[in-house]
């Protein structure tokens, strides 16, 4: 089915592909290979209390900020 | 009087033979899937960020992999095409393939999962609604998949080792 050959070959671009990703990396930072995306909140830092939708503001007593 | 058509020879035809329809579909699957594969490399090249937010969407992989593969994909991508168009051929084919096999096991789990996001398959779409996930992305990547093959058809270009 597929030859020695053809396997050489992928091997060879799969190399190539993940150096180019790498030397892209390199040239065009902004992307931290291993860093995870930025949690919502974190054990130290208890989570934003967000404000009613306006719906429901409308319902509350006007001293609830 | 004789008859002008009875005097052209076999091979002056206008259709065809199908030893010369195989090339010739050959260089159709490549350029076709070398095009697409362009097409889908460059705007995730170009925002690596926001194509790394359209996979961490899906939830199929760890965090902390996500801009790998961010990295990874747009460049073999980018790196499969590019041998489509070279002796290479077969070795790019293959390349893309693999990445087509695993796309489509993507899309098939999220529609499973009945996840609704934006593909992310030609970078991330500006609005997460935009290209939602549907059979239709797994129709496509079968035909991408059936050009992939046709490319694996053909024989091993003379001299390339």
């Amino acid at each position: 089915m597929f030859s020695h050959d053809d396997l050489r070959e992928l091997l060879i671009l799969t190399a190539l592909g993940a150096l180019v990703g790498f030397v892209h990396l390199v040239l065009r930072p902004g992307l931290p290979v291993l860093a995870e995306p930025a949690a919502a909140c974190t054990l130290a830092e208890p989570a934003r209390a967000e404000p009613p939708p306006e719906a429901l503001r409308s319902e509350l007593p006007e001293d609830v900020p | 009087m004789s008859d002008a058509t009875s005097h052209v020879p076999e091979d002056m035809s206008p259709t065809p033979s199908r030893s010369e329809l195989g090339p010739a579909l050959t260089w159709l699957a490549r350029l076709s899937l070398a095009g697409v594969f362009l097409a889908a490399a460059a705007p995730k090249l170009a925002d690596p960020v926001a194509f790394a937010a359209a996979i961490a969407n899906y939830q199929a992989f760890p965090d902390a992999s996500v801009n790998l593969i961010a990295t990874l994909v747009p460049a073999l991508e980018l790196v499969g095409a590019l041998a489509l168009l070279t002796p290479w051929r077969r070795g790019g084919a293959l390349l893309l393939a693999g990445l087509l096999l695993g796309f489509t096991a993507l899309l098939a789990v999220s529609l499973a999962r009945g996840l609704d996001l934006s593909c992310g398959c030609f970078g991330a779409s500006a609005s997460e609604t935009a290209d939602p996930v549907s059979a239709l992305h797994l129709l496509r990547n079968l035909g991408l998949l059936a050009l992939a093959a046709l490319v694996l058809a053909a024989p091993r270009p003379a001299g390339v080792r």
